[in-house]
């Protein structure tokens, strides 16, 4: 079973945001990264370009991102596999969002690999903020299992 | 939650021709906007040369040149980096 997990515990505001694009690429676990609509080469950049777009439509302020982390069951066994899944999964709401992911190697018990996708709260598209309602995330969770091919369950966390 | 300075107290009206009206509501409904987002949007940015959505699918296609360049061309990425934080200042 993959495990969808929303964090919903952002505080700290845009320093969470910073803290998180440190965090996600720490190289004692990352095997990846990737993004859509940021440099994912550069964490400085892909702070730097949400923030432009929070900018542009005057948001700055309030919930600087989602913060999403998929767990995949141990049928996904190789790095090569888990990054696949990683960029498939951020696809997902690259259409109106910014995404910056990385791919993690841990044992959690339930799985090896998991991905972190820092989602901008603020659309590119028209600055309506992300949605992180029951719905949105219940969307996610079945597009999960279709691109994973594992029965998904999905929890909010902090 | 939004900080006080992002709050938007203050009101002011703007006069339009009819023509002008009707092409600024049709505007905002067509980029999911209300006319009030959309002219402060576009006063506020009016400097800007690209809209996000520009800046974000141009940095979508130098994200694939700079994995064509890690394999090919590596000393271009630093180029194609910096001609990217142009785009996006």
């Amino acid at each position: 079973m993959a495990i969808v997990k929303l964090i919903r515990n952002t505080d700290g505001g845009n320093n969470y945001l910073r803290n998180m694009c440190k965090y996600i690429d720490n190289p004692s676990k990352a095997l990846a990264v990737g993004g859509y609509g940021v440099n994912p080469y550069n964490k400085n950049d892909v702070y730097n370009q949400m923030m432009n777009v929070k900018s542009y439509y005057g948001k700055t302020s309030g919930n600087p991102l989602l913060h999403v982390v998929v767990a995949y069951n141990f049928s996904v066994q190789d790095a090569a596999t888990a990054c696949r899944l990683s960029e498939l999964c951020a696809r997902y709401f690259s259409d109106r969002f910014q995404v910056y992911y990385c791919t993690h190697f841990k044992d959690r018990g339930c799985a090896w690999y998991h991905t972190h996708l820092l989602i901008n709260s603020v659309s590119y598209v028209d600055g309506r903020m992300a949605d992180s309602g029951y719905g949105t995330l219940d969307g996610f969770k079945k597009y999960v299992e279709s691109v994973t091919g594992q029965p998904s369950r999905f929890f909010y966390g902090d | 939650m939004r900080s006080e300075s992002e709050k938007k107290g203050k009101v002011t009206s703007v006069r339009l021709t009819e023509e002008e009206y009707l092409e600024f509501e049709e505007a905002a409904a067509k980029e999911g906007m209300t006319v009030s987002t959309l002219l402060r949007t576009c006063a506020k940015n009016r400097k800007s040369l690209y809209t996000p959505a520009q800046k974000v699918h141009t940095q979508n296609i130098a994200n694939t040149a700079i994995e064509l360049a890690r394999e090919y061309s590596p000393e271009k990425i630093k180029f194609i980096e910096s001609e990217m934080k142009k785009i996006w200042q």
